[in-house]
């Protein structure tokens, strides 16, 4: 077993070569160099190092470095008093340098993300078993079980002097949820759409925030009646503890729609606002001219019908053609008057939601239940995950995997360039 | 009297254009062949060393006494040589080849002290400046450590590391740089 006899170490020895021992140990390290073999070899190997290195002489500045560099500094040398100090806008450490960058970087995304209607963003992630209120008629009669929703809105419609039948006005109380249904009293397509001006169907999408949210379905039935419009789709939130919301997809006569936007934005602060135009009337006039040659087809077959006569089989032939013939028109001419009902009827994308103010005294569920319920969905949570993993390793596993051996090599070799670089340097 | 070096760098941040050139006149000469034993090309060395000053020029009117002027020079130096060596690499990267700002010893084929050359050329890089800075620059090791941002504990290791390293080099290349020349003449 090797004990060491040194009293100092290697290091402190090259440092009192250096001048670096402290003043209480420099008469102990000298002492020990002076009494050790080993250390005085160590010490001499340092020594020789050092007489080695100073053989390098890296020689002096050209002549022309001094005049070189007044030309580089011109008058800068003169002209440093007196220079106003700028403040210093970015830290003086790397990791002050980085964390500002890291907070910029924060307030850049938080600004692009900035959400402008909240109360859109709370509708649009409600879930599925919120209690919901429609206005689908055929619709089951638990749907209808927010005595507030039902109550609310029916008594505003029946305040506005509209009859209601389920949620609906009676006029409109037809058709499903969801179908698009006309009004009785809506226009009938008065004038033929004339081909040769542009035919444009408009949308519009508008976002409101309503203080009032209870009589606020009277009054947007009233704005319908005014302009003679309809609604395809209507759906009522209410659920508990946020705001409530209600999205219609309205039809407004197109001549009407500017004064019924109007009419629309003075139910409340308008939050988000898009209008937009589809020119369709190159498909309307490209329908019409397939319309106008199957109906002459369709007449001439009927006229060979007529006149002619002939076997069987041949009568039959025909009358399966015109049976053709005339189903494709009454396909074009559902689409045409799906096409000119666009036109005459702009839609418009309409969310009302209500400022929320948050009640006291809304009763919280059971500890106990919100345990469950949350045990309950951390355990669903860790299943999809598992699922999703596995899903995601299936449907991308053998792309990437392609994709890692497409890429190795060339990416190997990169590195190793790269590293060569930097050794070389 | 002659001036320190912070009085001089004092003097001139506040407008004494003659203390700058006593400063200049003290350290062309070093900072030169800072970059002389750093950079290949000594033309190049010698733009590097007046950019140095510049900086220096430059910054004279934040100047803060905190620590040695020689360190607050070498400091400068370093960093306009990590410039340097980043672009040389990047530039080496890209369009292949050697880099324009490899060790001296890479391409200096001077007889006389081509063997230390080679032999420091093949330190590790960290180590090889903190001995350079030692044995050329003279700096002290509180002051090796400011320059390299590193402990001081850090350093004394690495340089007698480096020291040991260079010292296996040498001895090892001895022998084979004698029979080099022995063969050539």
């Amino acid at each position: 077993m090797n004990v060491s006899t040194h009293t100092v170490s290697v290091e402190e020895l090259m440092a009192w070569l250096d001048g670096e021992a402290g003043d209480g140990q420099s008469d102990a390290i000298a002492a020990h160099a002076e009494s050790c073999g080993e250390c005085r070899q160590t010490a001499a190997a340092l020594r020789s190092v050092s007489q080695q290195m100073a053989a390098w002489d890296a020689g002096s500045p050209t002549p022309e470095f001094d005049n070189r560099f007044e030309r580089k500094a011109g008058d800068r040398v003169g002209r440093v008093v007196g220079k106003a100090r700028m403040p210093r806008l970015l830290p003086r450490t790397r990791a002050g340098r980085w964390a500002a960058g890291l907070v910029s970087a924060g307030l850049v995304v938080a600004f692009l993300l900035r959400t402008p209607n909240r109360q859109m963003k709370t509708v649009s992630e409600l879930r599925p078993d919120d209690r919901w209120i429609s206005t689908d008629r055929n619709g089951p009669a638990d749907r209808f079980s927010s005595a507030r929703g039902r109550d609310s809105v029916d008594g505003g419609l029946a305040s506005a002097g509209i009859d209601v039948v389920n949620g609906l006005p009676r006029s409109r109380a037809v058709g499903t949820f969801g179908k698009l249904q006309a009004p009785e009293t809506a226009p009938a397509p008065a004038a033929p759409v004339a081909a040769e001006e542009p035919l444009i169907a408009r949308t519009a999408t508008l976002a409101i925030v309503v203080k009032q949210f209870d009589s606020v379905r009277a009054s947007l039935d009233a704005i319908l009646a005014r302009h003679r419009g309809y609604w395809a789709n209507l759906t009522v939130n209410t659920a508990e503890g946020s705001a409530r919301s209600l999205n219609a997809d309205l039809r407004i006569p197109a001549q009407e729609l500017a004064v019924a936007l109007a009419d629309l934005k003075g139910l409340g602060q308008v939050q988000t606002e898009t209008q937009s135009g589809e020119e369709v009337t190159k498909e309307h006039a490209d329908l019409r001219a397939r319309l106008r040659n199957s109906r002459e087809t369709e007449e001439r077959l009927r006229a060979i019908l007529l006149q002619r006569s002939g076997k069987i089989g041949e009568v039959l032939a025909v009358e399966r053609e015109i049976a053709r013939v005339r189903g494709e028109i009454e396909q074009m001419e559902a689409e045409q008057k799906s096409l000119e009902q666009r036109v005459q009827f702009a839609s418009i994308q309409l969310t009302l939601s209500e400022e929320f103010k948050a009640h006291l005294g809304s009763a919280l569920p059971a500890i106990p239940v919100r345990l469950r319920n949350a045990l309950v969905g951390g355990y669903r949570g860790a299943v999809e995950s598992l699922v999703g993993i596995g899903l995601f390793a299936a449907g991308y596993g053998p792309s990437l995997l392609l994709w890692a051996l497409i890429l190795f090599f060339p990416v190997r070799a990169a590195w190793r360039r790269w590293k060569r670089s930097v050794a070389a340097a | 009297m002659e001036h320190s070096d912070e009085r001089l760098m004092l003097e001139f941040s506040q407008g004494r254009p003659e203390a700058f050139g006593e400063l200049f006149r003290r350290y062309r000469t070093p900072i030169c062949g800072f970059f002389r034993r750093r950079v290949t090309d000594p033309a190049r060395a010698e733009e590097l060393a007046q950019d140095t000053f510049l900086a220096v020029v430059r910054g004279a009117a934040r100047y803060q006494p905190k620590a040695l002027f020689r360190t607050y020079l070498y400091a400068i130096g370093l960093n306009i040589l990590r410039k340097e060596r980043r672009k040389a690499t990047i530039r080496g990267f890209i369009l292949g080849g050697q880099t324009e700002a490899a060790n001296p010893a890479a391409r200096d084929t001077s007889e006389a002290g081509l063997l230390l050359r080679e032999s420091l050329g093949k330190l590790d890089a960290m180590d090889r400046e903190v001995l350079m800075l030692r044995e050329y620059e003279q700096l002290r090791y509180a002051e090796i450590a400011d320059v390299l941002g590193i402990p001081v504990n850090t350093v004394r290791s690495r340089l007698f590391r480096a020291r040991l390293a260079l010292r296996d080099l040498l001895q090892a290349k001895a022998p084979q740089r004698a029979a080099q020349i022995e063969a050539r003449t």
